[in-house]
C-alpha cells in the first residue's frame, strides 16, 4: 500500500521530463532569427550612446539599453564576418569572453552593430542603421580610481574612493569611511600612475593625510609642520619626491533660485610642497599672502614647472561673479624644491572673459587640458564648465567640442601614455557626475568620448552617488585595510 | 490526576495567548498610527545593485537591515504596518511559547508574557523595525538551539524554576502582566508626545494647517521650540501670522525657522518654511540634508518630497531620476505613475527655469530681515516674504 502511494524517483523524472522538455522548448523558441519590419537610416538612440565611439583594444563590454524597448537585437559583425547575434529585453549585454576576443582580433579595425528594436510604436520592429565601434590598437590603464559621495551639500553618509578595472565591471574600495570613522575621505593624487605610491586626505575624528609608499600606508600630519595649512588639492612630482598642494579654506553659498544650486568658493587658498625625502613642508611668500589666492597645482610631466591657477581674493560670497582665476606656470628646482622666479600667464580671465581650474598637461608635454567656466572655482557645480586645450609649443587653442556638452564637464586625466583622457561629465542629468573616456590622438584630435561601462546601464541612473577626481592607475591597488584603519585609532 | 491538570492547561494555555493579537492590533491602529506611517517615511528599500552591495558588505547585521528595509515599505499603510508589528509581537510571543512546550514546563507559559510585554514596550520605545527584527531573529536562533538539544540536555535548563502549577494564579499573573504591558503601551507619554510631533509634522507637510493648530496646546506654542515654530507656520499659511504674532511674544525673527539647524527634525521644518516661501531650491537642499543623517542616505519621505520639489522647479531630468528610484521600490508603483503623467505634463509645458536667476541671493548668508528685503527685492509680489519681512520688522 505505501509503495503504491508514495512516489518514485523514476515517476517524478517521467513527469518533470516533459515539463521541463516543454519549457526548455519555449526558451528555445526565443526568436534570434526575428526580422524587424521597418528600417532607419538613423543610428538607434541607445543608452549610453556609443555610436561612433573609439575604444581601446581591452576595454570592458560597452552594454547599452534602448529605452522604451520591449526586444532588442543586435547582430555584431567585423571585417564582413558576423560574430554575434544579441537579444534581449531592453537591453543587449555582450559576453564578456567574446567581447575580449572580438576587440583582441579586431585591433585598429572596427566593429559593427546593428540594432533591431521592437517597441510599441514599433510593434514589428525597426532595425537602424548599423553603427561602428573603433576599437585602437593601444590599450588604456588598466585601473582607474575615484571617490563615491553623493553631490550633496554639507554633510556626507557614506563615501569611499574606489578603485574599477576598465577591462571588467568589477569595482573595490580602495578605503571607506567605515575605516575612518564616518569622516570624510578625498583627494587621492597617485605618483605616476603607480598603484603603490600614492595618497589621499582623510578627514574627521583623528583625521590625517595618508601617504602610501610601496604599498604601505602612514600617517602624514601636515597640519603639524605647517600650521594652518591643511593640504587641500594635491599632485605629486613625477620623482615622488614632492607633492605640491594648495591648501584652501573651502565654503559653499546655496542660490534661493534656478537649476545650479550651490556656489563653492575659497576663502583663502596658498601653495606648499611637501618633501617626501626631507619630511618638511616649503612654502614661497609669493604664493601664500593674503592678497591672491593660488589652488589646483600640478607639475608638468618632466618636473621642472608648475602650473597653477591664481585669482585676486574677493568678498565671497556676494563677488563670485568677479572672481575669475588665471591660469599660471612658474619653474620647479627640483634640488632644492623652490619655484623660480619667473610665472607666465598661459590663461588670462582678463582676455578669455572665464575662470580657469586643474591644469593637466598631457605625457608627452605638448598639451594643457584644463576647465573653463564662467566665475569662481570649483565648476563642478557651473553648468557652463567646459574643457579647454592649449598646445603649449605655441599656445594654439585647440578643438575640444568632442568633449563637451550642455552641461558640466569638469575634473580630468590623462593617461600615462597621453593617448586617453578621463573626464567628470553631469550630462545625463545635470546633477550626478558620470566619468567619459575619449581618445586623443598625437595632434590633439579627440574621438567621441564614451561614458565609463556598465554590465548593467540603468547603472548610470540608479547610482546616487558622484564620480569624483577621476584618476587612471597603472594597476590594482592592493591596500591592507586593517593598517589603514588602524591609522585613525584613537589612543 | 497529573495527567489531567497538564492536559487542561495544554488545551487552554496557549489557544488564549493568540486571541490578544487583534487586540494588539487594535492598539497600534488607533493609538500609534503617525509613528507607523513615519517607519516608512524614514526608511529607504530600493531594488539596485548598489543598495543590495552596501547592506549585504555589513554581514549579519546588514542583512537585518535590509530586511528591516523591505517590511518598513508596507508602514506606509497602516494596516500594513500595524500587521507587521502586531506579528513580530506574535514572533516573540509564539518562540516563547515554543520554549515552555518543549521544556515541557507548560506552567512557565506565563513568562512568555514577560517577554512579549518587555517586546512590546520596547518596540513602541525604538519607533523603528530594525531593532525589533533584530531581537525576534536573536530570539528565535536562541530558542532554535534550545529546541534542537537533545532532550536530556534540554530538560536539564532550569526554567521549571518558573513554573506556576496553580491554573488560577497562573492565568491572574498572566493577565496582570498582559493589562501592565497594555497599559505602559497605551500610556506611555513619552510615546503620546512622539506621536503628536510626527502628527504636526505630517500636517504641516500636507499643509494642512488647521490640523497643525489642533495639535499644538498654546503653553507648547510659547515654550516648545519645534512646536512654536511649526504653530508660526500654520498661521503664516493660513495668513494670519501678523494677528497671531503678539501671542508669542517673540524676541527674534531666528524663531520663525532654525538659523543652524543640526537635527534631522530642524533641517526638516526649514525645508517646509522654504517650501512656504517658493524657495524650492532650499527645500531640496534642506531635504537633501535630512536623508543624509538616515543611516541609508535617504528616506522615502524626503525622497517623494525630493521628486516632487525637482517637478515643481520644472527639472524633469533630475525628477525623471529620483521617480526612476522610486520605481525600483517595491511600493511605490501607483505614486510614481501620478507624478510621471505630472512630468508629461512637464514636456508638453515646460517650467522656465534658467541655469540662475539674475539676482542672486545665497539663503542663510545674511540675517532673516535682510533675506526676507532681498527675496522682496527680487520678487516685490512675494506675499510670504512680505509677511515674514513685516513679522520681523514688528520684532
Amino acid at each position: 500500500m505505501i509503495q503504491n502511494t508514495v512516489a518514485t524517483k523514476k515517476d517524478l523524472f517521467e513527469f518533470f521530463l516533459p515539463l521541463l522538455l516543454f519549457l526548455f522548448s519555449l526558451a528555445a523558441c526565443r526568436p534570434d532569427d526575428k526580422e524587424a519590419k521597418a528600417e532607419s537610416k538613423d543610428y538607434p538612440a541607445i543608452f549610453p550612446d556609443y555610436t561612433g565611439v573609439t575604444v581601446p583594444c581591452n576595454i570592458a563590454p560597452l552594454n547599452f539599453s534602448v529605452p522604451e524597448a520591449r526586444e532588442i537585437k543586435a547582430v555584431v559583425e567585423a571585417d564582413g564576418n558576423e560574430l554575434a547575434r544579441l537579444q534581449g529585453g531592453s537591453c543587449v549585454k555582450f559576453p564578456e569572453k567574446d567581447w575580449k576576443e572580438w576587440l583582441r582580433r579586431y585591433a585598429g579595425k572596427t566593429l559593427d552593430v546593428t540594432v533591431s528594436v521592437w517597441t510599441d510604436g514599433h510593434p514589428g520592429g525597426i532595425r537602424y542603421q548599423s553603427f561602428p565601434v573603433h576599437i585602437a590598437t593601444g590599450g588604456i590603464d588598466p585601473w582607474i580610481a575615484y571617490r563615491l559621495i553623493e553631490p550633496g551639500y554639507e554633510l556626507w553618509n557614506r563615501m569611499g574612493i574606489y578603485q574599477r578595472d576598465l577591462t571588467s565591471f568589477e569595482e573595490k574600495a580602495i578605503v571607506t569611511n567605515r575605516q575612518n570613522h564616518d569622516g570624510c575621505v578625498n583627494c587621492h593624487s597617485f605618483c605616476n600612475y603607480s598603484p603603490d605610491d600614492f595618497m589621499f586626505h582623510a578627514r574627521g575624528v583623528n583625521g590625517t593625510t595618508v601617504l602610501v609608499r610601496d604599498g604601505q600606508p602612514a600617517r602624514l600630519d601636515l597640519a603639524k609642520m605647517e600650521p594652518g595649512k591643511s593640504g587641500t588639492y594635491p599632485m605629486w612630482h613625477p620623482s615622488g619626491r614632492y607633492i605640491i598642494f594648495s591648501s584652501n579654506d573651502t565654503h559653499q553659498a546655496f542660490y534661493h533660485f534656478g537649476h545650479m544650486p550651490v556656489e563653492v568658493y575659497d576663502l583663502s587658498s596658498d601653495l606648499m610642497i611637501y618633501d617626501v625625502a626631507h619630511n618638511r613642508v616649503l612654502t614661497d611668500p609669493r604664493f601664500t599672502n593674503r592678497e591672491n589666492m593660488e589652488t589646483f597645482p600640478a607639475f608638468s610631466p618632466d618636473g621642472k614647472e608648475v602650473y597653477f591657477c591664481t585669482a585676486p581674493a574677493r568678498k565671497m560670497p556676494m563677488e563670485y561673479k568677479s572672481l575669475k582665476y588665471a591660469l599660471c606656470r612658474v619653474g620647479f628646482d627640483e634640488n632644492t624644491g623652490q619655484l623660480l622666479e619667473q610665472v607666465d600667464t598661459l590663461y588670462n580671465p582678463a582676455v578669455a572673459g572665464g575662470s580657469a581650474s586643474f591644469p593637466r598637461i598631457s605625457p608627452d608635454g605638448k598639451y594643457l587640458l584644463y576647465t573653463e567656466a564662467a566665475c569662481a572655482t570649483f565648476p563642478i557645480w557651473h553648468a557652463e564648465a567646459d574643457l579647454k586645450m592649449i598646445r603649449l609649443v605655441d599656445k594654439v587653442e585647440m578643438d575640444t567640442s568632442a568633449l563637451n556638452s550642455d552641461d558640466t564637464e569638469s575634473y580630468h586625466s590623462w593617461s600615462s601614455d597621453g593617448r586617453w583622457v578621463l573626464f567628470s561629465s553631469r550630462r545625463l542629468d545635470g546633477r550626478y557626475t558620470r566619468l567619459f573616456i575619449a581618445a586623443v590622438d598625437e595632434n590633439g584630435r579627440f574621438g567621441k568620448p564614451f561614458l565609463l561601462p556598465q554590465e548593467d546601464p540603468e547603472q548610470n541612473t540608479l547610482r546616487m552617488k558622484s564620480y569624483n577626481i577621476p584618476e587612471f592607475i597603472r594597476g590594482e591597488v592592493k591596500l591592507d585595510k586593517g593598517k589603514v584603519t588602524s591609522l585613525f585609532d584613537i589612543e | 490526576m497529573k495527567k489531567k491538570n497538564e492536559i487542561k492547561t495544554k488545551r487552554i494555555g496557549l489557544a488564549w495567548h493568540y486571541g490578544l493579537l487583534p487586540l494588539v492590533w487594535l492598539l497600534w491602529y488607533f493609538l500609534y498610527p503617525e509613528t507607523i506611517g513615519n517607519v516608512e517615511a524614514e526608511s529607504f528599500f530600493v531594488w539596485t545593485p548598489d543598495y543590495a552591495d552596501e547592506k549585504l558588505s555589513g554581514g549579519v547585521a546588514g542583512i537585518l537591515s535590509l530586511a528591516s528595509g523591505f517590511l518598513s515599505q508596507f508602514f506606509r499603510w497602516r494596516e500594513g504596518g500595524v500587521l507587521i508589528q502586531t506579528l513580530l509581537f506574535g514572533c516573540m510571543l509564539g518562540l516563547s511559547d515554543l520554549l515552555s512546550c518543549r521544556l515541557r514546563c507548560r506552567e512557565c507559559a506565563w513568562f512568555s508574557w514577560v517577554v512579549a510585554g518587555l517586546f512590546l514596550c520596547l518596540q513602541l520605545h525604538w519607533g523603528r523595525l530594525e531593532p525589533a527584527i533584530g531581537v525576534v531573529a536573536g530570539y528565535g536562533l536562541l530558542v532554535s538551539c534550545v529546541v534542537l538539544l537533545p532532550e536530556r540536555v534540554r530538560l536539564a535548563i532550569p526554567l521549571r524554576l518558573l513554573r506556576i502549577a496553580n491554573p488560577k494564579i497562573h492565568y491572574g499573573l498572566s493577565a496582570a502582566i498582559i493589562l501592565s504591558a497594555f497599559a505602559l503601551f497605551a500610556l506611555s507619554p513619552s510615546a503620546h508626545n512622539r506621536e503628536k510631533r510626527i502628527a504636526v509634522k505630517q500636517a504641516a507637510t500636507a499643509t494642512a494647517w488647521n490640523a497643525v493648530l489642533r495639535y499644538i496646546t498654546p503653553d507648547e506654542a510659547l515654550h516648545d521650540p519645534m512646536l512654536q515654530r511649526y504653530a508660526l507656520l500654520a498661521f503664516a499659511g493660513m495668513d494670519k501670522l501678523a494677528e497671531n504674532l503678539p501671542k508669542f511674544r517673540l524676541s527674534s525673527p531666528d524663531s520663525f525657522y532654525f538659523y543652524l539647524p543640526s537635527t534631522p527634525d530642524e533641517r526638516y521644518f526649514n525645508a517646509l518654511f522654504y517650501r512656504s516661501l517658493g524657495l524650492y531650491n532650499e527645500y531640496v537642499h534642506q531635504l537633501s540634508e535630512v536623508a543624509i543623517q538616515y543611516a541609508d542616505g535617504m528616506t522615502f519621505g524626503c525622497l517623494r518630497q525630493i521628486a516632487d520639489g525637482y517637478l515643481k522647479m520644472g527639472n524633469d531630468r533630475l525628477a525623471k531620476k529620483y521617480l526612476t528610484l522610486l520605481g525600483r521600490s517595491t511600493c511605490h508603483a501607483g505614486w510614481v505613475r501620478s507624478r510621471l503623467a505630472l512630468l508629461d505634463a512637464l514636456k508638453e509645458k515646460p517650467v522656465d527655469t534658467p541655469e540662475k536667476s539674475y539676482f542672486d541671493i545665497f539663503i542663510g548668508s545674511y540675517p532673516f530681515l535682510h533675506e526676507m528685503e532681498l527675496l522682496l527685492k527680487e520678487n516685490p509680489h512675494n506675499t510670504r516674504a512680505k509677511m515674514y519681512f513685516d513679522a520681523a520688522s514688528a520684532l
